[in-house]
């Protein structure tokens, strides 16, 4: 593969980004735009840091406002993604992505770039909010560390979501899988309780989604521990997000051929 | 196997599609769209595909364009096999299909074609000067920074246009390219359909509209439930129609033998006649109208003939006759 090659390959890659950009954040008003980025979490995040309170003490609420800032990435990687995909089926474009020689891998990925930036956004709205209504204390905390953590999470959910995007290809419902699965995080990623309370089983599972591992170490890193101590949680958390990136990436090859052969009638 | 001279050739092409039917006891349906088509377009030509709806057009340009396997025969463009070498052709083929969809509405037109420009694999410093090129060209310049979703149904058709021509193809398959589109938009559009074609392009474009095919196309292929029922120019495609010309009129007491005497003129076909109140109507079927029209007066001499008027054969004829009722 020659220079001009690589490079032409980026200037895709930055481009269609750039598109994703504009075709999925033209909001149609401002106040849209506000309740969707900030009153939506805020809403969430309330509701769980109230909840996790009243059962377990108001000492415990930074520890709920935390988690739940960190899975709004969920937010922009799973919904964002299945956005993405949803457009192209909307507008039509998917036979001519599939009948022009472009690598697929590459517009597949950048299908995500734009949502692990809305991603990382959205946890910084969250954070700001778990310290103004939560009191969450970052005075110990090693920030640079934290920042880490955030843009890992980031990534990882949106692996995640680059695989429901591809089952949205097919499925008009995606959706409603992804929203199960958004709350099955709430439950199992340790957001709200420790993954080591879950039965074994349960944990495994926990173990095979992202944000579980993310979140371990973003507590940690507002603890003040050091890269170190979280290095092999956050390497942890970026390969399960490879790894669903790439079983999405997978799926969207096999429906690619299961269209040619005729299959697919929805997204044409 | 030698390198097809033709752009496009087809080989008892077959595709079948396999759905299932039913929610508790599922059925498996088979639908045949192509059943063995033979074609095969020169380099150059503008040809034709005219058909009804459910006819096959769309999936023929499927394969033709990589985006569907045949079940069976085979198919090349520009020589290259449209199941195995799919990579290579994708460069060098550019494809439309009808209707508004296919634009991201929310980009500017220019955003459109630079996206899809990447996608094509054009190098930036061509699509720099191709886009505004075809900007121009396709009559789109000066409305180029505006959204997609604010431009006329015909706007949308020609960015369409431009946006498979991105990547200079040098085969161009427009699936029903002006449905739609009013009149003047259909029109604008065929006009420029014909002047790529002069200008060296291949197209392959398929309608049912048969003054459309009639219009621009050099040749074309009627095909009908996956058949290709005629194949040739549209004038000689008239020709099977040729003995449907019309010649009509209005006579009173017109006797028996002088039916006989315009059943034996050139080119007539047959002779009806209707009772209409007082006078008989008189219809001629001929190859050749105004002939007929000429040799009346001498045959029917003596008599007064009423709203005479004659009607020479159009592909239409041909068409409707092709087809059947097919189009129901
Ligand atoms: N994806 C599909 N699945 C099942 N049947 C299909 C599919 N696409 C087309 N068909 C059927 O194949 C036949 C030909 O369709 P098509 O090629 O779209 O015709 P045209 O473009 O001439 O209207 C029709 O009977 C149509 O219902
Ligand atoms: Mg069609």
């Amino acid at each position: 593969m020659g220079v001009s090659r690589i490079a032409s390959e980026v200037a895709v890659f930055a481009r269609s980004t750039y598109f994703q950009y504009v075709a999925l954040f033209q909001w149609a008003s401002v106040r849209g735009y506000v309740a969707y980025k900030i009153l939506l979490p805020v809403d969430q995040m309330l509701f769980f840091v109230e909840l996790g309170a009243y059962a377990t003490g108001p000492e415990n609420a930074a520890y709920f406002a935390l988690g739940n800032a960190l899975q709004l990435t969920a937010n922009a990687g799973i919904f964002g993604v299945i956005a993405t995909v949803a457009n192209e089926r909307h507008f039509g474009t998917l036979p001519i992505l599939l009948g022009s020689p472009a690598n697929r891998l590459v517009t597949f990925m950048s299908r995500a770039v734009v949502n692990v930036l809305d991603g990382i956004v959205t946890v910084i709205i969250g954070f700001a909010i778990a310290i103004g209504l939560f009191g969450l204390d970052l005075h110990h905390a090693n920030i640079p560390l934290l920042a880490l953590c955030v843009v890992v999470v980031s990534l990882s959910t949106a692996g995640l979501g680059l695989m429901f995007g591809s089952i949205g290809l097919v499925m008009r419902d995606a959706i409603i899988v992804a929203n199960v699965i958004y709350y099955v995080m709430l439950v199992l990623c340790g957001v709200n309780f420790p993954v080591s309370r879950l039965p074994g089983a349960v944990q495994l599972i926990s173990y095979s989604l992202p944000l579980t591992r993310g979140v371990e170490a973003a507590r940690e890193a507002v603890a003040g521990a050091s890269f170190g101590q979280v290095a092999g949680l956050l390497g942890g958390e970026l390969l399960v997000g490879l790894a669903w990136a790439l079983a999405g990436y997978a799926l969207f090859a096999t429906l690619e051929g299961w269209a040619r052969r005729g299959g697919m009638q929805e997204a044409y | 196997m030698a390198m097809s001279a033709q752009a496009i050739e087809a080989r008892a092409l077959r595709k079948t599609y396999d759905s299932t039917r039913g929610v508790f006891r599922r059925e498996k349906v088979t639908r045949v769209a192509l059943r063995g088509v033979d074609l095969a377009i020169e380099r150059g030509e503008l040809f034709g595909l005219l058909g009804p709806n459910g006819a096959g057009k769309t999936t023929m340009v499927k394969i033709f364009t990589t985006l569907l396997l045949p079940t069976s025969g085979a198919a090349t463009v520009l020589g290259l096999d449209v199941v195995k070498d799919e990579w290579a052709l994708r460069r060098r083929i550019g494809f439309v299909f009808g209707g508004e969809r296919g634009l991201y509405w929310r980009l500017s037109g220019l955003d459109n074609l630079r996206y899809f420009a990447d996608l094509y694999r054009v190098p930036p410093e061509v699509s720099r000067r191709r886009i505004p090129e075809l900007l121009e060209r396709l009559g789109l310049a000066g409305r180029e920074r505006d959204r997609v979703e604010l431009y006329s149904r015909g706007m949308k058709q020609r960015l369409h246009l431009a946006r498979g021509l991105l990547n200079d193809p040098e085969v161009l398959f427009l699936d029903e390219p002006t449905i739609g589109l009013d009149p003047v938009g259909a029109r604008e559009l065929r006009v420029i359909v014909r002047e790529l074609a002069d200008a060296g392009k291949t197209i392959f474009l398929t309608t049912h509209y048969m003054f459309e095919a009639d219009a621009i196309c050099d040749r074309i292929a009627v095909i009908k439930a996956g058949e290709i029922v005629a194949e040739g120019t549209p004038r000689s495609i008239k020709t099977l129609v040729e003995d449907q010309g019309v010649v009509e009129f209005e006579v009173v007491g017109l006797p028996r033998e002088r039916l006989d005497e315009l059943r034996g003129l050139p080119g007539v076909s047959s002779v009806a006649v209707a009772e209409h109140e007082l006078a008989q109507l008189v219809t001629v079927h001929c190859a050749r109208p105004s002939e007929v029209m000429t040799q009346l007066s001498a045959a029917l001499d003596g008599l007064k003939l009423e709203k005479l008027s004659s009607r020479e054969p159009t592909l239409e004829d041909a068409y409707v006759q092709l087809i059947g009722d097919a189009e129901t």
